[in-house]
């Protein structure tokens, strides 16, 4: 049974959570709390898997809370309900909240992010990964990119198409901007899967506020080293992965959709590197030595691999079910097989990327794999396209 | 300017530094080679005059050009340069034939009087001469000389004042041409006599056209006649107007009305008294004035909407969750009633508690509530819906946080405007929407919903008056459609439609048709800026007795027509 923890300082406002709460009594343990102390002296007593707070309260209020419950309890499922949207304010809370839902907000709505939200949690069985991911607030950002998105940020006349230039270049920029620009604090009606209309959505001003909850790399200044090559390459492998899969995608809307989903689909290995560095170093290891797949290593080594971790973390955030398929599903074969368009294409580029980009690595696909997912006769035809990207990009 | 002759008194009054004032005798220089003739002069007037001497012609000269004194008393006959010879070299010199000159001849000798005054001499003197003669004659020519610096000062200054007059003049003249105010001056009576370029533009009349006209009747508003004619008759009077200032209206000669900033004021000259108007056209200044009140109350109504609609959100919620609530248990109990109620018919009839259960379930009609509770939970819960609707619409309609372009979609826009804007339109008209799928509108979209506010409010009280005669409910169509990189937002409407003598004027600032109260005429006005700062149109279509369409086209980017960067 989900245990759910509800904070708000009206009275009423929890009596009628757990009026509407009782239909679910079977399946929900809902708990309430007037405030934030309370929700925290909860916590301390209570294991509890979600907690929906709301944002303006007195005393501790709806961020001090969130940033309290990841450092003490990261676990921990985060989401916002309130009626107060003040632009500052959500940008600064969307950092702590996994999810961030407006009153009045009927309960059918409530409910399906609940749910979404208990799954997500049951599919990631480890619980030290859900505490690595809970702990997060952004990923970190490539600091030269962040600098130049300052910087850009700064100029009065900056044109947003610019700006949504610098985004692409940045798993954790993409993610975050993706993240916000489909939370409920926006309302729009369709979800958005495309990095460059997120940007142009949000527009100038919420991207400034924005830009200030970023978090920056410390380990690409070289501070602290083992993975300053590791993970620059892995930038470089996302970028080249989107571009191809942008390439590859025949129409206009998917085109965006592959090229988000190529970037973030190693979201997951700069979570692991970052946040457990000694273990993920053992991972590379074991792939260097046994040369297997470095996904096989996480699995062995942690009991779950960066596919499963980005999914999740994306799956927090709710980032549209489009992106996170094919970020889940890049490794898993049969999936790929299964999965739709989006999904091969991703599995596809990864593959095509990984063997254009200098050194060069063995094929990551199985001759057989490869007819089955595009037909010999295009497979040419694309390891152009990533010769031409792996130029572009370095030119 | 002192005018008056010189005096007569010999003498002329110096003030010094020390304010006294000093009496400086006239210079006098005699010239004759006779020692006695000298000091008999300078004895006889030695203390009226200051004299000088000289005892030939030469020496006389020299001492002229050295400092020119203010009469000379010359013999005729001198060894060396003579008396005569002296008058010649003198004249020919244009400022020492201004020194009078005496000649002074013995009776005997040849230089006779007509001779020295042809030769130039102010004055001739027969030897012998008496006292009386020489203080006489010397007294004639100080009082000619003295005339005489007299007038030269009197021309210099008028040779300065005229230059200072013709500066002032050309400073004028450039104020006038190149002024930025109209300026009209007009007789006493208000008749045009001339106006500058800037006024030629600002009232569309050319140059002499306009002269000869009343300024009243072809540059002011009939509104704003009788007040600028108070204002005029009291400058005329007292030199300054003495009304309290007003909102005033100039009129083009299109007969377009204009505000104005109108000042006056009276000119007095030797020929006669005018007025001088100065005209600025304000149209420019109240638009910005307008527009900036305009935002600032977006802002505040924005901030305001923020703040309500948190403390509406809040019991909103609770609201529709207890609502539910309600409607969950009463179907449960409802249930487990009816499950009673078949235990009680299996019951024993006769029994007093079965008999008595069956008369409350009757007093209840409770088929009656189990039937209507959930119908009525249904409709609060809808209630709570359309509030919820509304308060999103109000904070969605103003964009308090929106400073720069977004990309926005123009349809939801539309839906919260039609919301916010329900009240106008609920009892005049139904709404029929006909959204196309048009992509996101970069714009500022809290300007824009304005624009949309603007037009189906205009829309709303023109069906009203429709309304108001028919009696029949009107129409508001809402389409959106988009082609190459256009978004095009149309509002209909089945008004009376727009006559066609001010379809070219709905535009213009301050052109109202609505009564005081119900529109300021600066509504559509203010659209078209909006939609004109998004480089795209606004234009509209009417038809009298059928109704009016306007229609929005915006560039996807919020730049340009072709859809493309500028």
């Amino acid at each position: 049974m989900k245990r759910l923890l509800f904070v708000d300082d009206e009275p009423a406002v929890l009596e009628g959570l757990r009026n509407v709460l009782r239909s679910e009594r079977q399946r929900w343990n809902a708990s309430f709390a007037l405030g934030g102390e309370e929700a925290l002296a909860f916590l301390e007593a209570h294991p509890v898997d979600i907690v929906v707070t709301d944002m303006r309260m007195p005393k501790m209020d709806g961020h001090e809370l969130l940033k309290q419950v990841r450092d003490r309890h990261p676990d921990v499922i985060r989401i916002v309900l309130t009626g107060y949207a003040d632009l500052a304010l959500v940008t600064q809370t969307s950092s702590v909240a996994h999810q961030h839902l407006l009153k009045p907000c009927d309960f059918d709505q409530l409910r399906s992010v609940l749910e979404r939200a208990a799954a997500l949690q049951d599919l990631m069985t480890q619980e030290q990964i859900r505490k690595i991911v809970g702990g997060l607030g952004s990923l970190p950002s490539a600091p030269q990119t962040y600098y130049r998105l300052t910087q850009a940020l700064g100029n009065p006349d900056v044109e947003v198409a610019e700006l949504a230039a610098l985004v692409e270049q940045d798993v954790a920029m993409s993610s975050r901007v993706l993240q916000f620009v489909n939370s409920a604090y926006f309302g729009f009606a369709k979800h958005i899967s495309s990095i460059e209309s997120a940007v142009v959505c949000l527009g100038l001003n919420t991207l400034r506020h924005l830009a200030l909850t970023f978090e920056v790399f410390e380990v690409f200044r070289g501070g602290a080293g083992q993975f300053a090559e590791a993970l620059q390459s892995m930038e470089r492998h996302a970028l080249l992965t989107a571009r191809i899969a942008r390439k590859m995608a025949n129409q206009q809307e998917l085109a965006e959709v592959a090229f988000a989903a190529g970037l973030l689909h190693d979201a997951g290995k700069l979570v692991l590197m970052t946040r457990m560095p000694a273990k993920y170093q053992e991972v590379l290891d074991l792939a260097e030595q046994e040369q297997r797949p470095v996904h096989e290593a996480e699995k062995e080594l942690i009991g779950s691999d960066h596919a499963e971790v980005g999914a999740y973390l994306l799956g927090l955030w709710g980032l549209p079910h489009a992106i996170i398929e094919p970020v889940a599903f890049h490794h898993s074969w049969e999936q790929v097989e299964a999965g739709s368009q989006i999904v091969r294409t991703i599995c596809f580029a990864d593959a095509l990327a990984h063997e254009a980009m200098p050194p060069g690595k063995a094929p990551v696909l199985t001759a057989s794999q490869w007819k089955t997912l595009q037909g010999d006769q295009l497979l040419s035809g694309y390891r152009k396209i990533a010769a031409q990207e792996v130029n572009t990009l370095a030119g | 300017m002192k005018t008056g002759m010189p005096s007569v008194e010999p003498e002329q009054r110096t003030p010094t530094l020390d304010g006294a004032v000093q009496v400086v005798r006239p210079r006098v220089l005699c010239v004759d080679d006779s020692a006695t003739v000298r000091t008999t002069v300078e004895h006889l007037l030695g203390e009226q005059y200051q004299f000088d001497f000289a005892c030939d012609g030469a020496e006389a000269l020299e001492q002229v050009r050295r400092g020119a004194p203010d009469a000379i008393l010359c013999d005729y006959s001198m060894p060396g340069m003579s008396g005569m010879e002296l008058l010649v070299e003198m004249q020919r010199d244009p400022v020492l034939a201004r020194i009078p000159f005496i000649a002074m001849t013995g009776a005997a000798e040849g230089w006779t009087a007509s001779q020295s005054i042809e030769a130039g001499a102010h004055d001739f003197l027969t030897k012998p001469f008496s006292p009386q003669e020489l203080r006489a004659r010397i007294g004639a020519a100080i009082r000619s000389r003295l005339t005489y610096k007299e007038l030269e000062r009197q021309h210099q200054e008028l040779a300065r004042m005229h230059s200072q007059l013709s500066l002032s003049e050309a400073r004028s003249w450039a104020v006038f041409q190149s002024a930025s105010s109209g300026i009209v001056i007009m007789s006493v009576d208000g008749t045009i006599e001339e106006f500058n370029p800037a006024a030629e533009k600002m009232f569309g009349w050319k140059g002499v056209d306009g002269w000869g006209f009343r300024f009243l009747d072809i540059m002011v508003a009939p509104r704003s006649r009788q007040y600028v004619e108070a204002v005029i008759a009291s400058v005329i009077e007292n030199g300054a107007p003495q009304l309290q200032p007003q909102d005033l209206f100039g009129l083009r000669r299109n007969g377009q009305e204009f505000p104005m900033e109108f000042r006056i004021t009276r000119l007095d000259s030797i020929d006669g008294r005018r007025t001088c108007a100065f005209v600025r056209d304000m149209t420019e200044a109240k638009q910005l004035q307008l527009e900036l009140q305009q935002s600032q109350k977006l802002e505040a109504v924005g901030r305001l909407a923020a703040g309500i609609a948190h403390e509406i959100n809040t019991p909103i919620q609770f609201i529709g969750d207890n609502t539910r609530f309600l409607d969950d248990a009463f179907k449960q109990i409802i249930s487990l009633v009816q499950s009673y109620r078949e235990l009680i018919t299996k019951g024993d009839r006769a029994s007093d508690e079965v008999h008595r259960a069956e008369e409350l379930a009757e007093q209840a009609e409770i088929d009656y509530l189990a039937e209507q509770v959930p119908l009525t939970v249904g409709r609060t819960l809808e209630g709570v819906r359309r509030v919820a609707t509304i308060v999103r619409a109000m904070k969605e309609f103003a964009h308090p946080d929106q400073k720069e372009m977004v990309a926005t979609d123009l349809n939801r826009a539309l839906q919260a405007t039609l919301e916010v804007a329900r009240n106008e339109y609920k009892y005049v008209a139904e709404v029929e929407t006909a959204f196309g799928p048009i992509p996101l509108v970069t714009c500022y979209a809290g300007d824009l919903n304005q624009v949309f506010l603007n037009i189906i409010v205009n829309a709303a009280h023109a069906m009203a008056d429709v309304q108001k005669t028919s009696g029949a409910l009107g129409k508001l169509r809402i389409e959106t459609s988009h082609q190459d990189g256009i978004v095009v937002v149309s509002i209909q409407d089945t008004g009376p439609g727009i006559p066609e003598l001010i379809r070219d004027k709905i535009f213009d600032p301050f052109f109202t048709t609505k009564e005081v109260g119900r529109g300021t005429g600066q509504g559509l006005t203010l659209a078209r800026t909006i939609v004109e700062k998004h480089h795209g149109e606004l234009t509209f279509q009417s038809t009298v007795g059928v109704g009016t369409a306007f229609f929005v086209r915006l560039p996807i980017d919020g730049r340009s027509k072709q859809g493309g960067g500028t």
